[in-house]
């Protein structure tokens, strides 16, 4: 869809091609409308697999900062102006054109995705610390997240029930246990 | 039936547990010390579990708490759990308290139950953080059953680790590098 030839005229080795070749099918619906005996493949109704490359298309055009190792004028896009790039400070970007320059080596992708990921695993750990074989809440996961856990988590909501089998008041009466003392404050085990 | 070739399962009856012997039993040599040919009523013995499960089920013996299950490992496991070196007293804690519970002491399963809670706190922290080198610390202190859970949360953050290591590579940007102080903001460099 976009395609640029951006050279410099001060700097001959800073030529950059960029095009953003994937086109996404709805898209091709208004760029390319069939034409009688046009041979294009004519995609009617959306099926999933469109939905899926539609969806990764708009999250290309989610902004993003990026740290740029050269010095570039401002780009002039349909969808908007970037830039200009100047080495080590910090440009707000779409993702497709920071991918694009990541791919040539001239800028690093700030990603906070990492950070993100560790805040909610962390979250999710203390989630798993809480359950026991009667209660199980886990709301807002992703589907990733769940894989991470599914092997662990079924195994221990295995023993737990197994264990609750043995003891089927204890729970309800954690009181009159005979042999473990519950009244004692339990130590919180610090996450190490 | 459905444990039959279940190695964990026959490992777990193999365990000794001490019986009381109600009745005289004829033509039995319990161990070679023994030089009469039959066992007295009263006399005391060590039996793997699956033998005697079914000399209990007969009122031939009564079977009491085997060493894994005394007070001393109570009180250990009542204190701190998660220090316990439940490997070397029994590999099959949780799987044998199982078994045992409903034959010799109910209390056996809030032991367990108890026992696990604790313990399952420790294992799932270490999972999923610990790398590979440091963890056969914790692993000697882990039952079968454990180390099995332990296992399957470290093999599912592998997978994962090399997803993402296969997918397009994002290169770190250098400011991300240094520690924030939480209050910072995110976006700030």
């Amino acid at each position: 869809m976009y395609s640029l030839n951006l050279k410099q005229q001060n700097s001959p080795m800073n030529t950059i091609e960029i095009c953003r070749h994937r086109r996404p099918p709805t898209f091709s619906l208004f760029l390319a409308p069939a034409a009688g005996g046009s041979s294009q493949p004519h995609h009617s109704p959306l099926c999933l697999s469109d939905f899926v490359a539609q969806v990764e298309f708009m999250a290309e055009d989610e902004t993003v900062g990026i740290v740029p190792n050269l010095h570039m004028e401002a780009l002039n896009f349909i969808s908007g102006d970037y830039g200009p790039f100047y080495p080590q400070i910090i440009t707000e970007v779409p993702l497709w054109l920071a991918v694009a320059l990541r791919k040539r080596g001239k800028c690093t992708v700030r990603s906070l995705i990492e950070d993100i990921r560790d805040v909610r695993f962390h979250k999710v750990q203390t989630n798993l610390e809480k359950f026991t074989a009667s209660a199980v809440t886990w709301k807002n996961m992703s589907a990733m997240e769940v894989n991470i856990i599914r092997a662990f988590s079924g195994r221990a909501l295995q023993a737990f029930y197994k264990h609750e089998q043995l003891t089927p008041d204890s729970d309800r009466a954690p009181d009159t246990q005979p042999q473990i003392p519950s009244n004692r404050p339990r130590r919180n085990l610090r996450p190490r | 039936m459905a444990n039959y070739y279940d190695i964990d399962d026959i490992l777990v009856e193999e365990e000794f547990v001490p019986v009381l012997f109600n009745k005289a039993v004829n033509g039995v040599r319990i161990d070679e010390s023994t030089e009469k040919g039959f066992v007295e009523e009263g006399s005391k013995s060590e039996l793997p579990f699956w033998l005697a499960r079914e000399l209990h089920l007969r009122k031939a013996v009564t079977i009491s708490s085997p060493s894994c299950f005394n007070h001393a490992t109570r009180v250990e496991i009542q204190a701190d759990a998660g220090c316990v070196d439940l490997r070397s007293r029994c590999q099959y804690f949780y799987e044998f308290g199982c078994k045992l519970a409903p034959l010799c002491d109910k209390t056996i399963g809030l032991l367990i139950s108890h026992a696990f809670r604790i313990r399952y706190k420790e294992v799932l922290h270490k999972a999923h953080t610990t790398a590979c080198a440091t963890a056969s610390k914790i692993l000697t202190l882990l039952t079968k059953e454990e180390t099995n859970l332990y296992e399957a949360a470290q093999s599912s953050m592998a997978a994962f680790r090399k997803w993402r290591m296969g997918g397009p590579t994002l290169k770190m940007a250098s400011v991300l590098g240094r520690k924030r102080k939480p209050d910072e903001g995110l976006l700030l460099p």
